[in-house]
């Protein structure tokens, strides 16, 4: 039953991608396969769920003296992050029938999409972390092919950058897993429990610590993402990046933090260092993009230092706070991608200072925008607002002030931004340079959309449902307490429902405030825009009102000119704090220039190399 | 059986010279028959597979008087190794050498460097291995240069005069082992130091075959021939170079003679660790700095013997095992590169990564299996890469070298960074102008690439049944120390 | 004689690192070879031996006290033919080399590097 169960979460989506592949390439065929096969995916994940704890053996490989059983286990977590992986790939999947018709590759896409599925169930679902590693691999060398799909030079850079990093901390987590298997002969996770207490142990959490964040994205292995960004096929973007990379990221800090180590306070202070510096440094490198894909995946950086925040705490609001942060995050980064892809679709062009005026065309895409980026900047009554409030909480209840501030100021900043992506599509007037006639995008890239922001709302509204019905059973604790209820974890109360009752009712008596005194006069003030004088050359006093722009490079450009700032921004551009490009260049200077110098092509030089091998082997053998 | 091993010799050498005398009249013969000589010899290397060791005396005499002829599970592993290759590196020939003048006389070449290979591994004798090598490595020589153009004269010239020296080295060695034990039969020479131990004569020699074989396998600093030779042969030829020569030459008879000849000493494993873990490093690290793909490749080599070298040197049944899996495994995977390679010079004319990209979009096929064999060299799982390389690890640790452990997992890393670098710069980013009318290789090229790449996963995902059937068998039968094995089977006493 | 040999095997050795000229070069690797057969006859070589025939009527006790070792002689015999095919190889190289190079001296023809 439970092996059945298992096999088949594994199996249908991996044969269905194989489908894909093999198929020939009839219109529809493979978009339909590949619907299905995720929608299936998502329908017997629900059956998962409610079984609780369970677990199947399958059978066990002996590798060099080492007995791995290829078991899963139903642990709750996993049987809830399943349901909201196959959710993810189905709709996105959907999605991509209108986004993705008629580019190259279609079939890889869609093969590759529900193979990433079936090793993302595989991640989460497997007891062994020997066979958690075999998947975990997997998903890196499928992401490094959908990135590619997007068929141009700036793909190209993201495809490498992304398998080069991974690839790097991928190999951290197989040097951990042999340590592990070495010193614990034991590789289950479900009975595997070490004490952090000296320096091997450390090293082994910090080696597994590497590979979850770069999965999800962490400071300082995130700079895949942004890159990746430039290049790769949107949905894609909102399918890895965005949500998947996240869960299955989390997911593993999770367990590896939670269950497997117990960490002492200088981890914790690590993981906090992490999650601070992240927030802090993502969202001020997406303040200054331009560009809305770039943008929005240094703020997919920034939400995940709520995350580790939330999880470094080590309280239990602080992890549950974290743990519904990276589900919300999953569910309104997804959207916000999804919507950058249908701006993407309708003008051609996600350069903010290119578009504007959008929302009179697109008012679907505009509402849903506008949910998602409320969410995301923490706004109640929607979903972020509830998660980042209970990492707040984790750290208000083990006294981090200093990351509690720079958790609120991240959270403010990001909210800057978005009224930057906000204002500068859908707002003003329309740029010449867009196609003539914009329409709304496809009801197959609504649906998607539309599903996502009805889950902010909801999980934004009723915030003690997720919390009290999946995460907290999740973690192994039983709650019976009505959806209404307000969030009572950690030292403060926050209740949902009753916040949006009062928003509901704050908004409505501002409109009333605004009806009444709407007779009154006006004064004519400087136009402002957003805290800077407006700039001189769209300025209303010069030109006729209609033609006012809002361009999206203009905002905060102060921000960059900013005293020290100046110099970091500069910096970051160039890629200083990237360490990819650091170590790359290093790596390169030091190493490979040098020794590519000393093979000259001149044959003494290789003989004598010869000789002095010889030489200095007779000395190594021959001398007692 | 005794017959069918003697014919995976005599087979491929006598039809090097039939070839050479048939062409005269019939043009296509030489194709037909090479095909069928290759076809034979790895059939009949399948059918050796899992036999009882097999002794072949030659004219009848026994050893360790007369010359003969050694099965035994390592030279099955070995054979099948070589005559896999062979077999779909000749198919792939057949269309890739129109590109060239003198297909039969590559042939004749290319069966004589088969023969010496397989003779290499049969061998049971010091000085026959010595002149199998000879063979082959004459053969690999003309191989290199047959483009005769100044690039690939001056590689030959070089391999040459390192690839002499080196067999002179070991020639030096059988000298001196005779002086001292007065036999040149592997098995007889074990038993006289079993019962002597080394004194210095034979440790001078063991040196002398530790520099020869190490040049023929080219380990970091005798490394300096294999990214010029490699990369100037021609695609079919640098696949079998790298894939099968450096291994039979070079691991293997390393292999047979310091594990079965001469008594295993810890000093000559260290030595050979260390040289393993510098060539892992080194080619690594260059093949990063290349943007000729073949010479990227080449570099590779030198990295991924040393993961080789390194399984080798533990000394250990799991490192054995470990080692020759990767052994197996780096024949199929880079071959299967190489032929990718010779499939994109062959399209494109060219073989500098900047000038292409994109080509995924024009050769489907090739690209499909340049990616595989990326990916399995790159040991990303569930290719065979990933197994080879876990067990050499795991075997590392479990013998307690945690530095070469650590490194091993490094340069894991570093292989996955110049793979990257190879996928992306070629078959991934824009089409070039220039490269817009390219045209997929034809069948004869696709096949060989599709079977070897298919081989690569199938590699991955039987290592269980892989294990108990071949690996194992040949690991222990380098191992066996207690029993003598090797020596019993020979001597039969 | 022993001697004779190392002397030999260094002077080849020297030359085909030192000498940049390329049939200095083949040369010095064809004394590397000679010394090594000189080595492999001496291994099989007794003083005041006689040639490893036994002729008819000769007593087979003081043929096999005075025969020297065969086996060298053959082995030797075969290496010489493989230095043969070697030497053959080079010379040929060496002259295609110069035809594409235009220049006998090794060090210059270093097009393959890095």
């Amino acid at each position: 039953m439970a092996n059945q169960m298992f096999s088949n979460i594994l199996v249908v989506p991996a044969i269905a991608g194989a489908l894909c592949l093999i198929l020939p390439r009839v219109k529809w065929i493979k978009e339909i396969i590949a619907f299905l096969a995720a929608a299936y995916t998502f329908y017997l994940s629900f059956a998962l769920y409610p079984l609780g704890e369970v677990r199947a053996s399958f059978f066990t490989l002996n590798l060099g003296g080492f007995e791995l059983p290829f078991a899963f286990r139903g642990y709750p977590l996993s049987s809830l992050l399943v349901i909201f992986a196959s959710f993810f790939v189905t709709i996105i999947v959907l999605y991509s029938w209108s986004f993705m018709a008629g580019k190259r590759g279609l079939h890889i896409y869609y093969a590759f999409s529900l193979w990433t599925l079936a090793a993302a169930n595989g991640v989460l679902l497997s007891d062994n972390l020997f066979f958690l590693l075999i998947f975990w691999e997997i998903l890196t060398a499928l992401l490094f092919f959908l990135i590619g799909l997007g068929g141009n030079n700036k793909a190209r850079a993201g495809m490498g950058k992304a398998f080069v990093i991974l690839g790097f901390t991928d190999a951290c987590m197989l040097l951990g897993v042999v340590l592990v298997a070495l010193k614990y002969g034991n590789l289950s996770l479900s009975t595997l429990k070490i004490p952090v207490s000296d320096t091997t142990s450390t090293v082994m959490y910090l080696l597994f610590l590497a590979a979850a964040m770069a999965k999800a994205g962490a400071m300082p292995l995130h700079s895949w993402i942004p890159t990746a960004a430039e290049g790769a096929p949107t949905p894609v973007l909102a399918l890895l990046p965005a949500s998947l990379d996240k869960l299955l990221g989390i997911y593993l800090l999770a367990r590896i933090s939670l269950d497997i180590f117990q960490l002492n306070g200088g981890l914790r202070t690590v993981l906090l260092v992490i999650g601070g510096v992240t927030v802090l440094a993502a969202v001020g490198m997406a303040m200054v993009q331009h560009e809305l894909k770039k943008l929005l995946s240094f703020h997919a950086i920034s939400q995940v230092g709520y995350m580790v925040l939330g999880i470094g705490t080590g309280v239990t609001a602080g992890i549950v706070g974290g743990l519904f942060h990276m589900i919300n995050h999953a569910i309104y980064k997804s959207g916000l991608f999804l919507s950058a892809g249908s701006v993407e679709k309708r003008a051609e062009t996600t350069e903010l200072d290119q578009v504007g005026g959008l929302a009179r065309y697109m008012p679907f895409t505009f509402i849903t925008m506008t949910i998602f980026a409320f969410s995301i900047s923490g706004i109640p009554p929607f979903n972020g607002f509830a998660s980042k409030w209970l990492v707040y909480q984790g750290l208000v209840e083990t006294h981090q002030t200093v990351w509690l501030v720079v958790a609120v100021f991240g959270s403010a900043l990001t909210l800057a931004s978005f009224i930057k992506v906000l204002a500068s599509i859908f707002t003003g007037k329309k740029p010449e340079g867009l196609p003539g006639k914009i329409t709304d995008v496809p009801i197959s890239m609504k649906i998607p959309s539309l599903l996502l922001a009805v889950l902010c709302i909801f999980f934004g509204v009723f915030a003690s449902y997720p919390v009290y019905k999946l995460i907290l059973p999740a973690l192994g604790y039983s709650t019976n307490i009505s959806i209404t209820a307000p969030l009572m974890l950690g030292m403060g109360f926050y209740s949902s429902t009753l916040a949006t009752v009062l928003i509901i009712v704050g908004i409505f008596i501002g409109l009333l405030i605004y009806a009444i005194l709407r007779t009154g006069k006006m004064k004519v003030v400087e136009p402002f825009f957003y805290g800077e004088k407006f700039p001189y050359s769209y300025s209303p006093l010069t030109k006729e009102p209609d033609s006012v722009r809002f361009p999206g490079t203009e905002y905060y450009k102060t921000v960059e000119k900013l005293g020290i700032l100046k110099g970091v921004y500069r910096d970051a551009k160039r890629g200083v704090f990237d360490l990819y490009n650091y170590l790359g260049f290093l790596g390169q200077s030091l190493f490979v220039r040098p020794m590519k110098l000393m093979h000259t092509g001149v044959l003494s030089t290789y003989l004598s190399w010869c000789i002095i091998g010889v030489v200095a082997i007779l000395i190594t053998v021959l001398t007692p | 059986m005794e017959n069918l091993a003697l014919g995976t010799i005599a087979a491929p050498l006598g039809s090097a010279i039939l070839i050479l005398i048939v062409t005269k009249w019939w043009k296509r013969f030489a194709d037909i028959w090479a095909t069928v000589v290759g076809g034979f010899t790895l059939v009949a290397s399948i059918l050796l597979i899992g036999s009882e060791p097999i002794v072949y005396r030659m004219g009848g005499w026994a050893p360790p008087w007369g010359i003969c002829l050694v099965l035994d599970p390592l030279s099955e592993l070995m054979l099948l190794v070589i005559n896999l290759l062979g077999f779909f590196v000749t198919v792939y020939s057949l269309s890739y050498m129109e590109w060239y003048t003198n297909k039969p006389k590559f042939f004749a070449l290319f069966l004589l460097m088969m023969a010496g290979m397989n003779g290499v591994v049969l061998t049971g004798d010091m000085f026959n291995l010595f002149v199998f090598l000879e063979i082959a490595s004459l053969a690999s020589y003309g191989l290199v240069g047959f483009g005769v153009e100044a690039e690939e004269l001056e590689a030959s010239f070089k391999y040459l005069i390192l690839g002499s020296i080196a067999s002179t080295l070991i020639l030096f060695g059988v000298a001196i082992i005779y002086s001292v034990t007065g036999s040149v039969n592997m098995a007889d020479i074990s038993v006289f130091l079993k019962g002597t131990g080394n004194n210095a004569a034979v440790l001078f020699a063991a040196v002398l075959f530790l520099a020869g074989f190490a040049t023929k396998a080219a380990l970091v600093p005798f490394h300096a021939w294999l990214p010029d030779a490699h990369p100037s042969a021609p695609a079919p030829v640098s696949a079998m170079l790298s894939g099968v020569l450096v291994k039979a030459l070079g691991v293997y008879a390393m292999a047979r003679v310091f594990y079965n000849v001469i008594p295993v000493d810890p000093i000559f494993l260290k030595v050979i660790m260390v040289l393993g873990v510098i060539s892992m490093l080194v080619g690594g690290l260059l093949a990063i700095g290349q943007w000729d793909i073949k010479r990227m490749l080449a570099y590779s080599t030198i990295s991924q013997i040393g993961y080789i070298f390194l399984g080798l040197s533990l000394g250990t049944a799991l490192g054995l095992v470990g080692a020759i899996f990767h052994l197996l495994n780096h024949s199929t995977y880079k071959g299967l590169l190489f032929l990718c390679s010779g499939s994109i010079e062959k399209a494109t004319g060219s073989r500098d990564m900047r000038e292409f990209g994109g080509l995924s979009k024009r050769m489907p096929v090739t690209s499909i299996a340049t990616s595989i064999g990326a990916l399995s060299i790159s040991g990303i799982p569930p290719f065979a890469g990933f197994w080879s390389k876990l067990i050499i690890i795991i075997a590392c640790f479990r013998a307690g070298e945690i530095v070469p452990g650590i490194i091993a997992v490094g340069v894991a890393f570093i292989t996955i960074s110049y793979y990257v670098k190879l996928q992306k710069y070629t078959l991934f980013g824009k089409l070039p102008d220039k490269l817009a009318k390219v045209k997929e290789s034809p069948f004869a090229m696709s096949s060989a690439m599709i079977i070897l790449a298919v081989l690569c996963l199938a590699l991955g995902l039987g290592y269980p049944l892989l294990n108990s059937s071949i690996l194992s068998p040949a690991a222990n039968s380098l191992l066996d120390t207690t029993g003598w094995g090797y020596i019993t089977n020979v001597l039969g006493f | 004689m022993y001697i004779l040999c190392t002397v030999l095997f260094v002077i080849g050795i020297y030359s085909i690192i030192a000498k940049r000229h390329i049939v200095k070069k083949i040369i010095g690797m064809v004394i590397i070879e000679y010394s090594v057969n000189l080595f492999l006859i001496l291994v099989g070589y007794k003083a005041g031996g006689i040639a490893p025939i036994l002729a008819k009527g000769q007593d087979v006790a003081e043929f096999a006290s005075k025969g020297v070792d065969p086996l060298p002689q053959a082995l030797v015999l075969t290496s010489i033919v493989i230095g043969l095919g070697t030497l053959a190889l080079m010379a040929a190289l060496a002259i295609r080399l110069y035809e594409k190079y235009n220049t006998f001296d090794m060090s210059e023809i270093n097009r393959l590097r890095g």
